[in-house]
């Protein structure tokens, strides 16, 4: 379990990250979503020990990330939204790493990168941007950790990358771990991350599983405009407004919508999922 | 699968497994893959899954066999059609009425 | 029995030989190629008299060797852990050698091990063998070889003569801790920079030395006090130079 309590990060003069505090549960697929610049990936590299927190802690199955504990290492996996490029083929650069990660399974890599059509026999460093980022996906997902930190893994990619990146997600993640994955694009991650995060600047809008998000707000999608709207916005199939969910009756959750409505509401949204 | 319906992804994926149970392209006592499985093939997070499964439990089409999985019941069948027929006459009929009445239609010019 | 979280052979070992495999894989061929110095220098200095002089009179005498040698090794401690470990402060690749699962102090002494033990005795070994190869091939064209020339001042009977020779050099590890502390201390520039800070160092010590009233402070002390003082005042800037690094390493972030 990831425990953060009253976590401050700033740069230099500049805070990013104030007072963030909330519970992350094992087993589930986090998608950590909010604006560019708001502190997502400072976040996460709070998270797997590359930044020391300047205010509050956090704990990660009794761990301190920032002390940075082999044992610890050994259960995480973080995948950068830079990827760098080596001189190595890819199934010789999973070979000779992998063995740091001891649940790493060669033939999940092989089966990874099959399903992302990309040849392990290539050089990394002669690989387009594309195929560099995918053959990471494959390797952190390979390497079976309790957790994985995927910071924007889905930029870089095309629209059929796209949807082999969220099946190799639902398909190759393990019971036990724990994915907490970042992006500004939400519809890449739609019907794959669940719970969702909503960060802004400095506060946590909102942490609620999609059950959760269905039971309170209520996405219509007929083109009648209904009064007391949150929000609502032309898609190129109609109409989708926002309400409060007064009713039983559950709908289909729209991220997009609901990343539009949770921003321009935020004392509201905040108050309705309060824990 | 694609989620292009407006109704929340768990009850679209009811249906789709219903459809297929009219179909018979799931038989009673088939198996079903389980809720990882299921949510790998068609990309979809297992608590999704999983919330489909719980409601076709409830509703009794499909049993769970702990340890073994999940299969379609021997009357699933007969459920599946007594709901759809329930939902076509409470929810699709008024809706084709309420429509030939706009375009100003009669029964008599649908059904010979 | 639990992996211990500050050393483990095993992990060690592995972690280790990767670590290795990559410098070679970065530096290799500047090994090579500082290596065969005593080659190239022949070449040069042959291909010139050729031109110029009469080729039965020339020799190469000890002097120019040792300059060259001086030259060369200095070139190759002080750049070769740029070269390998500079990427450490590189965001990218950084915080992928650092996300690596095995501890800090597993980590260090490989780097410390590969940058200032292992490659800089592979080229040494390159480097004299080469030399020794050359002087037995072509007898004529030179004094005496390199490595004979060294032993030949250390065993020299004096009781003093190890810490003369010592002292006559920059300690190799020393040069090689500035190197590794240049890696990490600066982001950009690092070879230059290293250099220029390190001659600027070596010029200021050498200002402030020689502006101390040498000939009177000779009657009290003598040449060997002071060869010893050198050589322990290098080591002492090696070990601080170590130190910064080690910490260096462990407070990073990205």
């Amino acid at each position: 379990m990831i425990e953060i309590n009253d976590l401050g990060f700033s740069y230099g003069q500049n805070p990013v990250l104030k007072n963030i505090s909330m519970k992350l549960e094992e087993g589930k697929i986090y998608g950590l979503l909010g604006e560019n610049g708001v502190g997502k990936t400072t976040l996460l590299t709070l998270l797997c020990g590359l930044k020391k927190p300047q205010k509050g802690c956090i704990d990660i199955d009794g761990y301190n990330p920032y002390d940075r504990k082999p044992s610890f290492l050994a259960n995480q996996y973080y995948l950068s939204d830079e990827v760098a490029a080596v001189n190595m083929k890819a199934i010789d650069y999973a070979r000779n790493y992998g063995k740091f990660w001891e649940k790493f399974d060669m033939g999940k890599f092989l089966e990874i990168m099959k399903v992302f059509e990309n040849d392990p026999e290539q050089k990394m460093n002669r690989m387009s941007c594309g195929q560099l980022k995918k053959t990471w996906i494959s390797f952190a997902l390979a390497c079976n950790t309790r957790y994985i930190f995927m910071d924007e893994p889905t930029n870089g990619l095309d629209i059929p990358s796209k949807a082999q990146f969220r099946k190799a997600v639902t398909k190759y993640t393990s019971e036990d771990s724990t994915l907490v994955i970042s992006t500004h694009q939400v519809r890449d991650l739609e019907n794959i991350i669940d719970p969702i995060i909503i960060l802004d600047r400095q506060d946590v809008l909102l942490n609620a599983t999609v059950e959760e998000i269905s039971e309170k707000l209520y996405f219509d999608y007929s083109n009648e405009k209904i009064e007391g709207a949150l929000y609502s916005e032309m898609t190129p199939g109609g109409c989708v407004q926002v309400l409060i969910n007064t009713g039983s009756e559950e709908s289909k959750v729209n991220i997009e919508a609901l990343f539009n409505t949770v921003h321009l509401h935020k004392e509201l949204v905040k108050g309705m999922f309060a824990k | 699968m694609d989620f292009n319906s407006n109704k929340s992804i768990y009850l679209q994926i009811c249906d789709s497994i219903c459809e297929k149970i009219m179909s018979g392209e799931l038989g009673p006592d088939s198996r079903i893959p389980s809720v990882r499985d299921y949510g790998a093939e068609i990309g979809v997070n297992p608590n999704t899954v999983m919330r489909s499964y719980e409601k076709l439990t409830n509703d009794g089409i499909i049993y769970n066999k702990r340890g073994i999985g999940y299969f379609i019941s021997p009357d699933a069948k007969d459920i599946v059609l007594q709901r759809s027929r329930k939902e076509f006459l409470e929810e699709e009929v008024p809706r084709i009425i309420k429509k030939m009445k706009l375009l100003g239609l009669v029964p008599s010019e649908i059904f010979s | 029995m639990k992996t211990s979280e500050t050393f483990s052979l095993s992990r060690f070992g592995e972690y280790f030989i990767l670590d290795l495999r990559n410098c070679f894989a970065k530096v290799g061929l500047t090994t090579l190629v500082c290596g065969l110095v005593p080659l190239i220098l022949l070449v040069m200095v042959a291909a010139t008299n050729f031109a110029v002089g009469d080729p039965s009179v020339w020799i190469i005498e000890n002097s120019v060797k040792d300059m060259v040698t001086a030259v060369t090794s200095i070139f190759y401690f002080l750049l070769i852990p740029i070269s390998c470990y500079g990427l450490l402060t590189d965001k990218s690749a950084g915080s992928t050698s650092l996300m690596l699962p095995a501890s800090h102090t597993e980590k260090y002494a490989s780097m410390v091990i590969n940058s200032m033990i292992i490659l800089p005795l592979t080229f040494a070994a390159l480097y004299f063998a080469t030399d020794a190869a050359l002087w037995a091939i072509f007898p004529q064209w030179y004094d005496d070889a390199v490595i004979v020339d060294i032993v030949k001042r250390t065993f020299r009977n004096s009781p003093t003569a190890v810490m003369t020779m010592l002292s006559s050099f920059f300690m190799p590890w020393m040069v090689s801790a500035v190197g590794l502390t240049g890696a990490l201390l600066f982001k950009r520039g690092k070879g230059a920079k290293t250099f220029a800070v390190s001659a600027v160092s070596f010029i200021l010590l050498v200002a402030v030395l020689g502006s101390i009233d040498i000939p009177s402070l000779y009657n009290k002390v003598n040449m060997h006090t002071v060869n010893v003082i050198w050589v322990v005042f290098q080591t002492v800037c090696a070990v601080l130079c170590l130190t910064y690094v080690y910490f260096r390493t462990k407070i990073i972030q990205y």
